[in-house]
């Protein structure tokens, strides 16, 4: 087969947030997560090396995982509503769907679209505390053979488990300071923002394909990122 | 003239202009001292092929106020011309231009002591050790000149060629470390020398400098037909080229004649969506200095 397409296919950024909706996030927090997801707009709408090629997907989690925005050029896309329920946090429901998501959404983009390494912003404010395993699904999302593969920055805030946080990023974990956790979800949606708008000036090269995190120290505490075994 | 109702003169382009574009995009220039020009670019007769090139810093790269960082070097050694195209590694804003600018003419150098087209088979190892010394002068010349920088802080891709300049047609040694592209034109009918990359386009497999300089590089012979025309680019042209039949059309109909200097940066000025990062080509056109001497006057 060709090499060469016959129709226009465009390079994109992929983003995908992936959101903790437990029932600790109700209230406060989640109100902040929907105050905050619609400025991803208006970054995309700022900034034109950003808006021709940035597409925003968000999907949440809690007891189960849902999408709540597919891969979308979030300009001309309803921004979602999130809301919190459930008792129970299972990251591995989330990870499942990411993997699941991630390539069925970049492949309808149609053949022969070019890429950018997606990015997931990974979003606690918990720890995992149901019985099933979250690592394995984890490392599948991560595996190295499949072309789709992530890079997974994590924050965490109120009551996240450092480690858990540690182990979930790739590249960047982060600890929010701030113990309101409304300030927290505000302070982070900030940066992922902040980040989007960053990396797809300069998307190339290095090992996270050109990945920027620009954090406030005052605000977050980086944490050091384990190796995936 | 009201402070924000004016804009900048400008010269009319036919280039395309493809997909859904956003506007507003601005054109600040870098200040830094180490900045490359926001234009390159040549177009002439070198031994009895005709060159052309351009290299134009991407509008990512204007609107951010940051330099360019693609260079394209070439160099006549015996009876081959030797030419390639560099791309500074982006997560290095302020320095990788410079290893792309070193590296490019470094290429050319020692690709020039060791290729011979015509005995391709018998110097391949020749042609892989050159790269070697290359990268090894890169980083001498970093730790020489640029002691406060790292070897990852002048990191380049990069696509070269090799030509005869003896005979009426010859086969081309082709080559690349990492993801930059290099195609031929024949009769309006493009090939790529390499297959395409899978997967994240901002991820790069190779590079120089490097630990196994070696270990990416990419080598092939290439018979150059009839009016083949032979074609290196630096990634973002490249994919530009396989993703898009409208780009694809205009550059070779642009290029089915020898080209001169201002042709070539009329031909870069297309505008494609999500295409902002620079764009370099360098284009040869073989045996044909005498028809393309009387071409241009």
């Amino acid at each position: 087969m060709s090499d060469f397409e016959q129709t226009e296919a465009y390079p994109v950024f992929p983003v995908f947030l992936l959101v903790d909706t437990s029932g600790s996030m109700d209230g406060a927090p989640i109100t902040a997560v929907n105050e905050e997801l619609p400025k991803i707009r208006d970054v995309v709408k700022d900034d034109p090396t950003v808006g021709e090629i940035a597409r925003v997907g968000v999907m949440s989690f809690g007891p189960s995982a849902m999408t709540e925005l597919p891969l979308s050029d979030i300009q001309f896309a309803d921004i979602p509503r999130l809301n919190a329920n459930g008792s129970s946090t299972d990251f591995g429901a989330g990870f499942e769907l990411a993997r699941s998501q991630i390539e069925s959404e970049i492949r309808a983009l149609g053949r022969g679209t070019r890429f950018h390494r997606p990015v997931i912003f990974f979003l606690s404010d918990g720890h995992h505390n149901v019985s099933a395993e979250w690592r394995p699904k984890h490392r599948k999302l991560l595996d190295e053979n499949w072309k789709f593969r992530p890079e997974i920055v994590a924050f965490g805030f109120g009551d996240a488990n450092e480690n858990e946080i540690r182990a979930v990023a790739t590249t960047h974990a982060f600890f929010a300071k701030d113990r309101d956790p409304a300030s927290a979800v505000r302070e982070i949606l900030q940066t992922i923002i902040s980040s989007i708008r960053v990396t797809s000036r300069s998307l190339r090269g290095g090992v996270a394909g050109g990945l920027e995190v620009p954090v406030d120290s005052d605000k977050f505490t980086e944490l050091p990122v384990q190796t995936v075994d | 003239m009201t402070a924000d109702s004016w804009t900048p003169t400008d010269e009319p382009t036919k280039a395309p202009a493809v997909g859904d574009l956003s506007t507003g995009f601005r054109c600040v220039l870098d200040t830094d001292l180490a900045r490359l020009p926001t234009v390159i670019a040549d177009g002439g007769s070198v031994g009895r092929h005709w060159l052309a090139a351009a290299s134009i810093t991407g509008l990512g790269h204007q609107h951010h106020a940051r330099t360019g960082q693609d260079s394209y070097a070439f160099t006549e050694r015996g009876t081959s011309l030797v030419a390639a195209v560099t791309d500074g590694l982006g997560e290095r804003p302020k320095t990788s231009q410079l290893g792309a600018t070193a590296a490019a003419r470094m290429l050319c150098d020692e690709l020039g002591d060791v290729v011979s087209p015509r005995l391709w088979w018998w110097h391949r190892q020749q042609v892989v050790a050159a790269i070697g010394r290359a990268s090894e002068r890169l980083e001498d010349a970093v730790e020489r000149f640029r002691p406060d920088l790292a070897p990852r802080d002048v990191a380049t891709t990069a696509a070269f060629c090799v030509l005869s300049s003896v005979g009426d047609r010859s086969d081309a040694v082709v080559g690349r470390i990492g993801d930059c592209g290099a195609f031929t034109i024949t009769n309006g009918v493009w090939s790529s020398v390499f297959q395409r990359d899978e997967g994240p386009t901002n991820i790069v497999r190779a590079c120089l400098p490097s630990p196994a300089p070696t270990r990416g590089v990419e080598l092939k012979r290439v018979r150059l037909d009839g009016s083949a025309v032979v074609v290196l680019t630096t990634d973002e042209l490249a994919n530009d080229i396989f993703s898009s039949p409208s780009i694809r059309d205009w550059l070779a109909d642009r290029w089915q004649q020898p080209a001169t200097t201002f042709h070539m940066i009329e031909t870069l000025r297309y505008r494609r969506q999500g295409s902002h990062d620079d764009r370099t080509a360098l284009v040869v056109w073989p045996f044909v200095h005498q028809a393309a001497t009387a071409a241009v006057g």
